[in-house]
């Protein structure tokens, strides 16, 4: 009897704990309000058959607990009952799967005007390459991977020679215009998460993945890594900032681009070194061959 | 009854005993009869080489990578084991032990005798000769000596990735596929040689049972052949 | 006991104590040595988890747990509750006791096979915890394992410790396999005269299901690790592609983490219904019992529990739907995850329609079951967000997956295998536990771990990732989660320290406790019909029982007492057992 009282009591305590507890989604900044509706249509059904299945149990509880002389009926199944139990469950979940379904369609059709840029992983920091003056990413492989390459873009690819290559964990995004993250890991498996933008994908080594969003209130954001790569998996942060067009293109503008560090690494190169080194190209050329 | 009518039964309406469980003794005597738990065990052999079947062609479907562009790693890498003809000798070996087994059950059947024995004896060589076989067929695809001859498939992986410190089998995943699957197919043969040798000893006690205990073995046989060829034309065909 | 029995069926007699209780080939001692394995290593999980509790209320207090501690406790406490304590205490402890009782069988088909289960088991048991002592220490990737992650340094236990994880895994998949042939077969070949399929109780259908889907998932783990063993030893490349690790290129090249996540799943998503079902299928049996009234919808009850099992197979991907698989398989297996919800939903209905007009006796085994029915529903509901795929996005790897796994197979079954041994433990013991202190352990675990797992859910809405060794300076994470946190760790070591009562209570009760009758319940199914308390070896004594009705013939109208056992002829004689 008291387990009646308490069944019903932590139903209340759980409605009273959502309404008044701090702790819910963060505000939406980016374009996933769908994936927002779908998940408020799923709380809604699945609260509603929360309250209703637990009171239900504890009124029975309460009615029928056992006292002296009471007898259980014998009913050993009802089919027209059950039938149309199935059916109405039938009817909730296809309530909740539409949503869903209508969110996830759009998740996975990428706009043809959105933008490319790309982050990478690898323990435990992230990286990232905009397309340049040409709007396409180079080719790149890990086969590539050098300390003067640590992208691994084909040096032979002429749409890498501009693309804008940034390693400081701070990647910018203008506010309002779709853009579609490629996604590469070079290690593990990391996953790309901002919790305001509500997206996430992982980043798998060997295959290019991604997913895409429209960035739709301006500030800073961190970037967590929500796939388990590691002992310093909890350190894998990064900073998104989504400017205004003009501060995106000022700064984008102050980035090195991947032929600009060539260059400079050559200039490095000839100065340190003696003359017997061989260039860039010879070096990259003996790579391609292996 | 079928298993229909049993799974939609309404267990309340009909207390007490059908005309089935009436005709039944109350307690059948003698030890459980294996088949069933054989059949099982062969379900679950099925799974775990059909999921070796779906591993293998995912991971041929996935060398090249899509790696932005340039996948030219990954695609060079796999190399098909090719025909070498000591697969196909350790073929006949297995398929040979199969049918001297069925032979051995016939025998058998006929009245214990020393060729059913005898029979019964080199259907569980012929199962080891298979297994030598199939070690040496390892032995030559790791060496690219031999490997050369067999159109080079491993070598040129060797050759492809020199940074590799893997072995030359280990290299090549169609290779590393097939140590794989054949190693866990030979741990089932070895399994079964198990079998035959407790096999052999209850057949050379006598006793009832025997000619059950033959056919169990070479039941198991030869679903390990066929497990086998499936598995060889995978190798084969792709 | 009567010496008929020994004519009819050559059971193995053991004459020395080693031979009875060490070696044994009896069900019940094998049920028993299984159950006292899987709780033991349990209770290791259970330390764990309260040690990463304490890291999480306060993070970097502790010395001794560092980040590569936290991941290895955090792989360890997974893997061992899944797999070491929930499938072994399910399928090995309760499978092996209760299924060749509730069929009126003397023992399993193949008793020694089943004896050589228990000790690869425990075999496994002894590579795992082997595992904490190799150079590295254990594996610390996740219990899902997933490569290469696992295989490759800046993981802990990236050499040692992950082949020991692996080869305890193919140990007990060895083990289990022994142990499901056993069940299975079992159930199709050793029934007692009229114990047809669909008078068997919903526990012998949960387990019998269960076994059959161990049998074809448990193939994939195998494969999975050993494939594993074989990229971080042999350097194959089955699921590791070119990496460029701490700086330099690894000789892999080509493989696909993602298909071990398929083989992982494959295995990992019916494992969860592995755990399921039989739970399930108990908790039909203590809720129809102690409400003196028949399972409501009985056909309906077994034919939800062989849908499930079959469905289970399709439904894996659901793990990954932002693994970087192709994104069109999303439409598929939400659609699959969230059809599995109807014959779940199904079973919900027909347990508390079981309740509706009964005569509820709140006996304790009852009060776990009808907690079981709340956490139940609260962490099913909670999988169809993170099934209905697009709702999963944001969710996934956060708190809130934490939250409602435990709920759903962490709480849930355990709410249940305490039930279980409550309701059983006058039957396997033949003594009675202690009131009062059973009611105080089922107060505190049941509010207790609700208190620990419903704020988890919150949390992950805000989007606090999982596995995360501290949660830093983090911008959208308010203080009032590191106040959550540390709730959260008072409330588990509250419920952490209640389960002294409950073994407290077993144990001195074992010796203490009052006689128990031997139907103390009034229950109708096969078990409690026995000739002795505790069934003695061969349990039946001279013939096995004949089953004349089903197992749920409680407060039929006109019968004279409010249960009918299932070995009473239609005639209302009841058959007197032999002893």
């Amino acid at each position: 009897m008291y387990v009646a009282i308490a069944i019903a009591l932590l139903v209340v305590g759980s409605v009273l704990f959502h309404v008044l507890s701090p702790w819910w989604q963060t505000p939406l900044a980016s374009n996933w309000g769908s994936i927002d509706t779908a998940l408020d249509v799923t709380l809604l059904i699945c609260a509603a058959a929360f309250i209703i299945l637990n009171l239900f149990l504890a009124y029975m509880l309460m009615k029928y607990r056992h006292r002296p002389g009471l007898k259980a009926h014998y009913e050993p199944e009802n089919t027209k009952l059950e039938k149309r139990l199935t059916f109405w469950t039938g009817i909730g979940i296809a309530g909740m799967l539409a949503p869903g379904l209508i969110a996830w369609n759009q998740y996975v059709t990428v706009p043809k005007d959105a933008a490319v840029i790309e982050a990478t992983g690898q323990q435990w920091q992230w990286a990232f390459r905009y397309p340049g003056a040409d709007g396409v990413l180079g080719s790149a492989s890990i086969g590539h991977v050098s300390d003067d390459n640590p992208f691994g873009l084909n040096p032979r690819d002429p749409y890498a020679r501009d693309d804008v290559l940034v390693e400081t964990n701070e990647l910018h995004l203008p506010i309002n215009r779709p853009v579609k993250v490629v996604l590469r890991s070079k290690d593990v498996l990391h996953d790309f998460y901002v919790p305001q933008f509500r997206a996430k994908m992982d980043l798998v080594p060997g295959i290019v993945t991604y997913f895409w969003m429209t960035p739709t209130v301006g500030g800073t954001y961190e970037i967590l890594c929500a796939e388990l790569c590691g002992v310093g998996h909890y350190q894998m942060r990064g900073t998104v900032v989504v400017d205004q067009q003009p501060a995106y293109d000022a700064w984008l503008a102050e980035q090195m681009t991947y032929g600009q560090i060539l260059a400079s690494a050559e200039q490095a190169r000839v100065q340190l070194a003696s003359r017997d080194t061989p260039s860039t190209e010879t070096l990259a050329s003996a790579r391609m061959a292996r | 009854m079928s298993l229909f009518a049993a799974l939609t039964d309404k267990p309340w309406l009909s207390p007490g005993l059908g005309a089935e469980a009436r005709a039944r003794p109350d307690e059948r005597p003698g030890p459980w009869d294996k088949g069933i738990g054989l059949g099982l065990f062969l379900f679950v052999v099925t799974m775990l080489f059909v999921l070796l079947t779906a591993a293998y062609l995912m991971r041929m479907g996935a060398h090249g990578g899509a790696e932005a562009g340039s996948g030219s790693h990954g695609a060079s890498h796999w190399h098909a084991v090719g025909e070498p003809p000591l697969l196909w000798i350790n073929t006949a070996m297995l398929v040979a032990s199969s049918i001297v087994f069925h032979a051995a059950l016939t025998a058998t059947r006929a009245g214990p005798s020393l060729a059913s024995r005898a029979l019964l004896l080199v259907g569980g060589l012929l199962g080891i000769a298979f297994l030598a076989g199939q070690i040496a067929l390892w032995r030559i695809l790791d060496d690219c000596t031999h490997a050369l001859a067999l159109g080079d498939a491993a070598c040129a992986v060797r050759a492809a990735a020199p940074a590799s410190a893997a072995p030359v089998w280990a290299a090549n995943p169609a290779t590393a596929f097939f140590y794989l699957i054949s190693g866990l197919h030979g741990l089932h043969i070895l399994g079964g040689l198990a079998a035959w040798a407790l096999t052999g000893k209850r057949v050379l006690a006598g006793g009832a049972g025997i000619v059950r205990a033959v056919q169990l073995c070479a039941r198991y046989w030869d679903y390990m052949l066929l497990v086998w060829l499936v598995m060889m034309g995978l190798f084969v065909s792709t | 006991m009567a010496t008929i029995a020994d004519d009819l069926r050559p059971l193995h007699h053991p004459k020395s104590w080693v031979g009875k209780y060490v070696w044994s080939q009896d069900h019940k001692i094998i049920a028993i040595q299984y159950a006292v394995t899987a709780i033991g290593v349990g209770i290791f999980a259970l330390v764990l988890s309260f040690i990463m509790r304490l890291q999480l209320a306060l993070p970097g207090q502790f010395q001794f747990i560092q980040p590569d501690n936290y991941l290895q406790f955090v792989t360890m406490h997974g893997m061992i509750m899944v797999v070491y304590l929930l499938t072994a205490l399910l399928l090995g402890g309760f499978g092996n006791y209760l299924i060749p009782l509730m069929i009126g069988a003397r023992d399993m088909v193949f008793p020694f096979v089943n004896m050589l289960s228990y000790w690869f088991y425990l075999l496994s048991v002894i590579v795992l915890f082997a595992g904490l002592f190799v150079p590295g220490g254990p594996t610390g990737g996740g219990w899902t394992l997933y490569p290469p992650q696992t295989i490759l340094e800046g993981t802990p236990g990236a050499s040692w410790g992950i082949l020991m994880m692996m080869a305890s895994l193919a140990i007990f998949v060895v083990a289990f396999t022994m142990g499901g042939l056993n069940y299975v077969t079992t159930v199709l070949q050793a029934r007692t005269k009229g114990m047809t399929l669909m008078r068997m109780p919903c526990s012998v259908w949960g387990i019998f299901v269960a076994s059959i889907m161990g049998l074809l998932a448990f193939p994939a783990l195998f494969v999975a690790a050993i494939m594993t063993v074989f990229d971080s030893i042999a350097g194959t490349s089955f699921f590791v592609p070119t990496i460029v690790s701490m700086g330099k290129t690894l000789g892999h090249a080509g493989g696909s983490p993602i298909l071990f996540q398929h083989l992982f799943w494959f295995f990992g998503h019916p494992e969860v219904y592995i755990v399921a079902l039989p739970a399930f299928g108990i908790v039909s049996d203590l809720i129809s019992v102690h409400a003196r009234k028949n399972l409501f919808g009985y056909r309906m009850m077994v034919w939800a529990i062989i849908i499930i099992g079959a469905l289970s197979f399709f439904v894996w991907a659901h793990h990954m739907y932002v693994s970087g698989m192709n994104p069109y398989f999303g439409f598929f297996f939400a659609t699959s995850t969230l059809i599995i919800a109807i014959p779940t939903a199904i079973k919900v209905y027909n347990w508390l329609l079981t309740l509706w007009r009964g005569n509820i006796h709140f006996h304790v085994p009852m009060l776990f079951a009808i907690a079981f029915l709340f956490t139940f529903i609260h962490g099913g509901l909670s999988g169809l967000f993170l099934g209905n795929v697009s709702v999963d996005v944001p969710l996934s790897d956060t708190f809130f997956v934490i939250g409602h796994f435990h709920m759903v197979m962490g709480v849930s079954p355990v709410l249940v295998i305490f039930g279980a041994i409550y309701h059983w433990y006058p039957k396997i013991t033949g003594r009675m536990w202690d009131e009062r202190l059973a009611r105080l352990h089922f107060w505190i675990t049941f509010i207790g771990a609700y208190a620990i797992f419903l704020p988890m859910h919150y949390i992950g809405m805000l989007g606090v990732p999982r596995r995360y060794y501290a949660l830093g300076e983090t911008v959208f994470i308010p203080q009032s989660v590191h106040y959550a946190n540390m709730g959260i760790t008072i409330a588990a070591g509250i419920v952490f320290a209640a389960q002294a009562l409950f073994f407290y209570n077993m144990i001195v009760s074992l010796f203490r406790g009052a006689k128990a009758d031997p139907n103390p319940w009034g229950a109708a199914s096969l078990e409690w019909q026995t000739a002795e308390t505790p069934p003695g070896h061969g349990n039946w004594g001279a013939t096995l029982p004949t089953v004349y009705r089903w197992a749920y013939d409680y407060s039929v109208p006109g019968a004279a007492r409010d249960f009918i056992p299932q070995n009473e002829a239609p005639g209302g004689t009841a058959e007197p057992h032999p002893s």
